[in-house]
């Protein structure tokens, strides 16, 4: 029988009570030893001689007891075992595990945070660095790198993401000409609704669509293929050539990023204006007047603007997507995790981004 | 056999967090050996050869590859040293979205300045020596564990490193194929002269291929020799992963 279930040998008989069991259930142990328990002796010997077999399951179960038991003073003594009961008894091995480690208060907790945090700005930041002299070295005509890779990327974030940009933005035009133009009719200057279309969609609107959809559909999946690559060791196989993940990954994405954000939202500042064009020849029947003002109005400065936003758009989307991809852990919920957190952190950059030009921009006219 | 070893590990502690998983770590490999590291599952054979490849950088000491530290130099140099290695990691680490074929030439195209024509050649010839070169425009999806295994041992040594690491590459393996694999570790031996070094548990690996064995336990080298030498050792550590036996816990150890 294994000695450490076994109580202080000192304590007298009149300490002690006897439980007999024929069987173990393992669901109800605990509950038939508690009546016996209560009358809190110091010894709780249990007699196990009706008992014919007993598995992993009904050893687990007496250990839980005794260990529940012996928490709360009382020892346990098994005895009367069988042989063959004795031998499963003493077979089993008897788990050695390590001490839980002590579970931080939350002054530890805020501080181990702050430096994850901390260490992970500067690992983003190490990260961007790399790209642009990734970058400057591709555009320099470093043999190794691959611009099929851009062209590949190009593929697919540009040209299968077109329809939905134009649909979306399309859709926005006609929704905002709609809304103001109702508005706009109660004072008698519809006329200026298409004008407030077309530099609203270059201005703002165009750029922030393209970066939704970029931030909801290439940021999760540029994140999910790095951190699978990560988990299935294929990261480790470039550090190990001594090619730079960063590099040889992260900067053809950048670059196709690049030009793609800035072509779909052009693309989209059209869609959508065309969009407001649709609702405006529908209900103004001097709509050709409202085109000639909006083109009038518009200037370049209101597409160069848009195009500067949706260039910092596409590498905010790319590098925090790239980062949340190749530091995404190696568990199975990892691949979801990074994707998650890549559309969430591009959303999240995209607007603060956005803030800071809009405001730099409106104060410098 | 040069002057400084191809790998020199010097007092190296290292493991994942604040914790060591080894400590004291004295290892040098020479050029031309086999040498193969064993121990018990989680006794840190695998993070050791992590530290080596650069993957995982020591908490204390310095590792040496070529004569030079891997850790103390800049992010190109150690490029530089690292295009001198091959690894075959356990799980093959085939890239997913290249053929086989691309697979076997990426270090060509990617290390070297040579045509694509004799990247291309070189990766066949790599692939037929391990007898996959029937499968170049297969997706590394699309062929068995053991094929995988071959290719990726192929992609490892199409430049003719002279280091290679393999982390258990006969794990999972079917008798014939880890013969191949073996035969394959033992030309690269003889006739590249390069230097092989082997994670494994397969006891007769270390039986047939290894020059020199290192025993992992306890949190550092247990014991160091010919697999013959170890095999007749009194320690109870290396008794028992000789004699496949459960292996008893060594005070301080994992």
């Amino acid at each position: 029988m294994a000695g450490c279930w076994s109580g202080p040998p000192s304590l007298s008989d009149w300490h002690a009570m006897d439980v007999r069991l024929d069987a173990i259930r393992p669901r109800s142990l605990l509950q038939e030893l508690a009546a016996p328990a209560r009358t809190r002796p110091a010894v709780l010997r249990i007699d196990l001689s009706a008992l014919h077999d007993i598995d992993s399951t009904g050893v687990a179960a007496l250990r839980a007891a005794s260990r529940r038991l012996s928490r709360s003073g009382i020892a346990v003594e098994l005895h009367g075992a069988s042989p063959e009961v004795a031998r499963v008894l003493a077979d089993t091995p008897e788990p050695n595990p390590p001490e839980l480690p002590r579970e931080p208060g939350a002054l530890e907790r805020v501080g181990r945070a702050t430096l994850a945090a901390w260490r992970g700005l500067l690992t983003l930041a190490d990260m961007t660095l790399e790209a642009m002299q990734g970058a400057v070295a591709a555009v320099m005509g470093r043999r190794t790198f691959s611009w099929r890779d851009v062209a590949e990327q190009l593929e697919l974030m540009g040209a299968d993401a077109l329809p939905i940009a134009a649909t979306m933005s399309f859709l926005l035009g006609l929704v905002l000409d709609f809304q103001t133009w109702v508005q706009m009719h109660h004072y008698g200057t519809e006329s200026v609704v298409l004008e407030f279309v077309g530099i609203g969609m270059a201005r703002g609107f165009a750029p922030f669509i393209v970066a939704i959809l970029l931030a909801s559909r290439t940021a999760p999946a540029i994140a999910a293929e790095l951190s699978t690559m990560e988990m299935r060791q294929e990261n480790d196989v470039l550090r190990v050539m001594g090619i730079s993940p960063v590099r040889h990954l992260v900067v053809p994405r950048l670059f196709a990023i690049t030009l793609v954000a800035p072509a779909l939202s052009l693309i989209a500042t059209t869609s959508g204006i065309l969009g407001g064009l649709l609702v405006t020849v529908w209900l103004d029947p001097h709509w050709m007047s409202a085109l000639e003002t909006m083109l009038r109005e518009m200037t370049l400065s209101d597409l160069w603007l848009g195009t500067v936003k949706s260039v910092l758009f596409g590498w905010v989307i790319g590098l925090a997507s790239a980062f949340t991809g190749l530091h995404s852990g190696y568990g199975a919920l990892s691949i979801g995790i990074a994707a998650t957190r890549a559309a969430v952190a591009s959303i999240f950059f995209v607007m603060i981004v956005d803030s800071i030009v809009t405001t730099l921009w409106t104060l410098a006219q | 056999m040069t002057a400084s070893g191809l790998v020199e590990l010097r007092d190296v502690a290292v493991g994942y967090a604040e914790s060591p998983v080894l400590t004291g770590i004295d290892l040098r490999i020479d050029a031309g050996e086999i040498v193969c590291i064993i121990g018990a599952s989680g006794s840190g054979k695998s993070t050791l050869l992590r530290a080596m490849v650069g993957l995982l950088e020591p908490a204390a000491g310095a590792v040496h590859l070529f004569g030079q530290d891997l850790y103390a130099m800049r992010r190109r140099s150690r490029g530089r040293v690292l295009s001198r290695v091959g690894v075959l990691f356990q799980n093959d680490a085939l890239f997913s979205s290249m053929s086989v074929l691309d697979n076997v030439m990426f270090p060509g195209r990617k290390l070297t300045d040579l045509p694509d024509e004799v990247i291309h050649e070189l990766a066949l010839i790599e692939l037929a020596r391990l007898g996959v070169d029937a499968l170049p425009e297969r997706m590394p999806q699309e062929i068995s564990g053991g094929q995988a295994k071959r290719v990726a041992l192929a992609r490892a040594n199409v430049l003719a490193p002279e280091l290679i690491f393999c982390d258990e590459p006969t794990a999972s393996l079917d008798p014939i194929n880890a013969a191949v694999l073996g035969r394959e570790l033992m030309r690269l031996r003889d006739d590249q002269g390069s230097a092989v070094v082997l994670v494994t548990h397969n006891m007769e690996v270390v039986r047939t291929l290894s020059d020199r064995t290192v025993v992992i336990a306890a949190g550092g080298i247990r014991a160091a020799g010919t697999a013959s030498a170890l095999e007749r050792s009194e320690d109870p550590q290396v008794k028992a992963l000789f004699r496949m036996e459960p292996v008893p816990r060594a005070p301080g150890g994992e």
